[in-house]
């Protein structure tokens, strides 16, 4: 099985904010788009290690996360068995899983 | 204070002191934006905000600080910017500092605002809002609460406009030091765990948004010896 870790605070940002690229650098969609999708695809499990990053608004989790159910990558139960979310505080990984499991695909 | 941000060479000012070292000035982080990029000041921010041992407490009020930053970057300045023609300019102020045994974070933006993107985008929620509750007045501090109950602010796209529960989430959740928000005409306070929100108008717009938490030292778990 082909695994990979994403460290977030070391690989993207520490304090990753907004939703959009247009909206500003280290965005929820650039995260998703140029780093999450590629690690997925391309390996049987990921795991997006948080720790060390300072801020987790909600426009970036659910963009990142979100997205990917509503942008068509994968559906929230593709993900339940291939993406691991790891966090010190256990409620904002509760939150980025409500944000996938919330999303739908877009028409 | 003008010189420390740099108001007075925007201004085209000499320069009145010429090392800056009152401690109610340099204490005083600053940084501002026209967009939500944050990755720079990470580095700037003081330790009790990114090494003290309360981890849920410093990460809800740097995701509120984002979330701010991210709303101003968002939407509450493209019509106004767009109709100026002026996309650059800062969007966004940020401050923060030591105030006796409490730590202050300030973010400001000169947007439409929380009820002015409330509005416009939420119109029947609003009219809504307003007829069930018969002979209430459109008030923006009203609307700030109503902005803060439903969780949108002004994008139609049912996966946006969360972020006012990341703004209120330390004192509410958290449970600990206030929370200030100045929108427009509008004024929300909150105080005490989140319990007794008071809210009224002022006589004048202040044409945009500053949101203030302030959270006592001791809450994030540092010792005395480490606040640097």
């Amino acid at each position: 099985m082909k695994t990979m870790t994403i460290f977030v605070a070391k690989d993207f940002s520490k304090m990753p904010c907004v939703r959009m690229r247009n909206d500003g650098k280290k965005s929820g969609e650039e995260f998703r788009d140029d780093i999450l999708v590629p690690a997925l695809k391309s390996n049987d499990k990921v795991t997006v290690d948080l720790d060390g990053v300072l801020s987790l608004g909600s426009s970036f989790l659910e963009e990142a996360f979100g997205g990917l159910v509503r942008k068509g990558y994968y559906t929230a139960k593709e993900l339940s068995s291939k993406l691991i979310v790891k966090f010190q505080v256990e409620s904002y990984v509760k939150e980025t899983w409500d944000y996938v499991k919330a999303a739908r695909k877009e028409q | 204070m003008f010189q420390h941000i740099g108001l007075l060479e925007r201004l085209g000012l000499e320069r009145r002191i010429e090392h800056i070292d009152d401690l109610n000035v340099i204490g005083w982080l600053y940084a501002n934006g026209h967009e939500g990029d944050l990755d720079s000041i990470a580095e700037k921010l003081p330790k009790i905000l990114t090494e003290s041992q309360n981890m849920a407490l410093r990460t809800a009020l740097l995701s509120g600080m984002a979330e701010a930053v991210a709303n101003s970057s968002e939407h509450a300045y493209s019509t106004k910017l767009e109709k100026c023609g002026d996309t650059k300019k800062n969007k966004w102020w940020l401050f923060a500092r030591q105030v006796n045994d409490d730590i202050a974070l300030v973010i400001c933006d000169l947007g439409a605002g929380i009820p002015g993107t409330l509005e416009t985008n939420w119109k029947e929620e609003v009219a809504s809002y307003l007829k069930s509750r018969q002979g209430l007045k459109r008030r923006d501090h009203k609307l700030i609460e109503l902005a803060l109950t439903v969780g949108k602010t002004s994008t139609n796209k049912k996966n946006r406009g969360k972020g006012l529960k990341d703004i209120i989430k330390v004192v509410k959740e958290q449970k600990v030091g206030s929370l200030q928000i100045y929108s427009n005409q509008g004024v929300y306070s909150l105080e005490d765990s989140g319990k007794n929100p008071v809210s009224l108008d002022e006589k004048q717009s202040i044409n945009g948004t500053i949101i203030q938490w302030k959270i006592p030292i001791e809450a994030f778990g540092f010792e005395d010896s480490e606040r640097t």
